[in-house]
């Protein structure tokens, strides 16, 4: 029967810190946490495998770049992971006038006990 | 055609491998080998032209005008033509009225006139006279109607038109009815048939506004076209307009006068000339734009919506570098049959001839070579006419992997159920465990007018947000397990109304994928079953039961679905919902586009990404709006609205 980890929040609270840290940074080094199954959706475009999700997040047309996160919401899914629910606001170089998103991750669990991204699903909300 | 409804066809539509394994079976192996071609993006390439075009268009600045410095030579037999009778080369033809052969008495009130079709006047002897015996007929119309009609009083036909075997009239209703009784007169030598025509005289033009410059310019103009046109051939040549010295006496190549502009204006002459599609199509299929200096079709664009079923085109000796250069053109032309691009330097590729057939499915003959038969191009139309069909759920570029169909029925009955019968709804999906949680996103300005902006109030409460509710106990809380706590809620909760999944699926975005691990309720899979993620990004509109108010929000839902136990097929696992302000989802391919717009503006005027996203949503995300806008606003923008340069 399905494995549901009792620390799902925790991990969410957790890897969303970690994510934007790291996307805000130096968005290459998310390629950690990817693996060859994982599939991103950035607006229209899906691409699949870390390596692909990479230079795809690389290739966005942004140098500097900030996430806020509004709100988080989390539930285990039944892989001993979590999926996460994130509404937030961007910011992109110079930008004083955030941009809005919402993104969807689901957080499996690997075999050396840390998570990776399963699946991606990012969007932007236009006004 | 992609009929809705039937698994098969749903899957072949998406076409996104998964060849045939259902979606909620048990889990083990297979996912990987899967996955091999369900990434496509774009199944025949549409995105990548998409792009291609897009920022062609955008990129093109200062692309010379159709001022070619080359020599016109109207001799020059060009190719399409030859292949047609070229007949009375040049003919006059009485269709392009110019304003001044209406025959206006005053301006007359649409409201009491009738318009009145004559056929006849063609095989009658009348239609060797001057002006087509036009007058002729006219003033024995006002003759012989009043005593046909046993009346007293004279009648008037207010206007006129010679259009091809018709002649157009306009009369007041009463004088209208008294021509009616003409119907199978003898005129010179032949019945004439009286029918009530369609509007062609449309009153809505704006003739009475225009000035007197304008007029005289407009006049000039449909002089020119005139004689460009041969009806023989069905004929238009547009070629070399940059030579013509009639064009360039109506100062059309003044600076400041855009190419583009003086081109739109023939074409508006054009469609008020021939008002509607089959007039378009009966009375031109063949236009030549050689010899114009293009570099691509910006300035010419509006050829494709003036003459959207044109068959032959000929583009010759222009500077067309490749297809990119006709990649605004792309899905327009939908009946293309023949192009010319000789003498460019597109026709140096080997490969356009390939591409443009994907262009145009009826694409047949490109510079002279057969490039199809009629057949294969009939299959190809086929075959494109059935890609252009509405596509059901998803928009086509989104990820959505539902071979069974068992996500779409589910959305349906979500999205209709939520909305009319939270209690039946959980009661289908939802069992004792599936797990509902909610949050508000309360940031941000919403895309509405005040009194459509809804209060928070019935779900701060609610919230689950994890970055707030910090104990164990808070987040218990906002937990709510098993269907009859979260029917409970969601009666709880105001009343939604989602836009229709069918003719609105553009204010969504919805994608699907299979998820491993979902937990089997029948035991027999200890390690769990491969079920479905599925997320919805999307609008509702809302009553707010204490103010009274109607407004909207927008939501993302993320819901796992898995197999059900008992009568239930498919259950709920996992339900997450956020909500915030609402703003506008643009549809899929809107937003690709719109970003690459917001990246091509930035890059031509050196505005910040967001300067550029707010410049185009100040023009409604139009390009060449957000363009003039720029330049009329740009030196009243702060220097932070521009990239630092790299000094």
């Amino acid at each position: 029967m399905a494995n549901i980890n009792p620390q799902y929040e925790t991990i969410a609270k957790q890897f969303v810190d970690f994510y934007y840290q790291t996307f805000d940074a130096d968005r290459a080094k998310l390629i950690d946490l990817y693996r060859p199954e994982s599939m991103l959706t950035f607006e229209s475009s899906s691409v699949q495998g870390a390596q692909a999700i990479v230079e795809k997040l690389s290739s966005l047309p942004f140098q500097k770049v900030a996430h806020k996160v509004g709100t988080l919401d989390s539930q285990p899914n039944p892989t001993g992971g979590a999926i996460i629910l994130v509404t937030g606001q961007l910011l992109v170089d110079e930008e004083q006038n955030p941009m809005n998103y919402t993104q969807t991750f689901q957080l499996f669990p690997d075999d050396k006990g840390s998570f990776f991204i399963y699946n991606d699903v990012f969007k932007l909300v236009y006004g | 055609m992609a009929p809705r409804g039937t698994k098969s066809s749903a899957s072949a539509t998406r076409g996104r491998g998964r060849s045939n394994t259902p979606n909620l079976t048990p889990r083990g192996g297979g996912i990987q080998k899967r996955r091999g071609d369900r990434l496509r993006i774009d199944k025949d390439g549409d995105l990548v032209m998409g792009t291609n075009a897009t920022s062609n268009t955008n990129k093109r600045r200062g692309a010379s005008g159709p001022n070619s410095s080359k020599p016109a030579s109207r001799s020059r037999q060009n190719a399409i033509l030859s292949t047609l009778t070229s007949g009375r080369g040049g003919a006059l033809s009485a269709r392009f009225s110019q304003p001044g052969n209406l025959r206006t008495t005053r301006a007359s009130n649409p409201e009491n006139c009738t318009t009145i079709k004559i056929t006849g006047l063609k095989e009658s002897k009348a239609a060797n006279n001057e002006g087509g015996g036009l007058k002729d007929l006219i003033s024995f119309v006002e003759r012989k109607a009043p005593s046909a009609a046993k009346l007293t009083r004279s009648v008037r036909v207010k206007k006129s038109r010679l259009d091809g075997p018709f002649v157009y009239i306009l009369a007041t209703k009463t004088d209208g009815e008294a021509i009616m009784t003409l119907n199978n007169f003898m005129f010179a030598g032949t019945p004439l048939k009286f029918e009530v025509g369609p509007d062609v005289f449309n009153t809505n033009t704006s003739k009475e506004s225009l000035s007197s410059e304008a007029q005289e310019a407009k006049a000039k103009l449909t002089a020119i076209l005139q004689k460009r046109y041969n009806p023989e051939a069905k004929f238009l040549d547009l070629s070399a307009l940059g030579d013509d010295a009639e064009l360039k006496g109506i100062g059309a190549f003044e600076p400041g006068v855009l190419p583009e502009k003086l081109f739109k204006a023939l074409m508006k002459i054009c469609d008020e000339t021939f008002k509607t599609p089959e007039a378009k199509q009966e009375a031109i299929t063949v236009v030549s734009l050689a010899r114009n200096a293009l570099t691509d079709v910006q300035q010419v664009f509006s050829l494709a919506d003036t003459f959207p079923n044109l068959k032959q085109l000929d583009l010759s000796e222009n500077r067309i570098p490749n297809t990119k250069g006709l990649g605004r053109w792309r899905n327009k032309f939908r009946l293309l049959e023949g192009l010319l691009v000789l003498d460019n330097p597109i026709a140096v590729e080997n490969s356009f001839g390939v591409e443009l057939l994907k262009w145009w499915p009826w694409l047949q003959n490109v510079n002279h070579i057969q490039a199809r038969t009629p057949e294969e191009a009939a299959a190809a139309a086929a075959e494109a006419s059935a890609k252009r069909q509405p596509q059901p759920i998803p928009p086509a570029e989104a990820v959505y992997i539902d071979e069974s169909g068992v996500a779409e029925t589910f959305i349906r009955d979500l999205i209709a159920g939520y909305d009319s019968d939270r209690t039946k709804l959980s009661a289908m999906y939802y069992d004792a465990d599936s797990v509902f949680t909610l949050n508000v996103n309360t940031h941000g300005k919403p895309s509405l007018s005040p009194d459509e902006i809804l209060p928070w109030a019935a779900y701060i409460k609610l919230s689950r947000n994890i970055l707030k509710i910090t104990t164990k106990s808070g987040r218990h809380q906002r937990t709510f397990q098993g269907a009859i706590l979260i029917s409970e809620l969601w009666n709880s909760l105001p009343a939604t109304k989602h836009p229709d999944l069918e003719t609105e699926i553009n204010k969504y975005t919805i994608e699907c994928r299979p998820l491993d691990h979902v937990p089997d309720p029948t035991g027999n899979s200890p390690a769990g079953v491969t079920g479905l993620n599925i997320v919805i990004n999307g609008e509702f509109e809302e009553a707010d039961a204490a103010s009274g108010k109607i407004g909207k929000r927008s939501f993302t839902r993320s819901i796992t679905l898995g197999p059900g136990r008992g009568e239930k097929q498919v259950r709920v696992v996992s339900d997450m919902l956020a909500l915030r302000c609402f703003r506008r989802v643009a549809p899929i391919s809107e937003v690709h586009l719109n970003i690459q717009k917001i990246q091509e503006l930035s890059h031509v005027t050196g505005l910040t990404l967001g300067y550029s996203e707010l410049c185009l949503g100040d023009a409604g995300y139009d390009y060449q709006a957000a363009l003039r806008l720029f330049e009329e606003k740009k030196h009243q923008l702060p220097p932070e609205a521009f990239i630092a340069t790299g000094t």
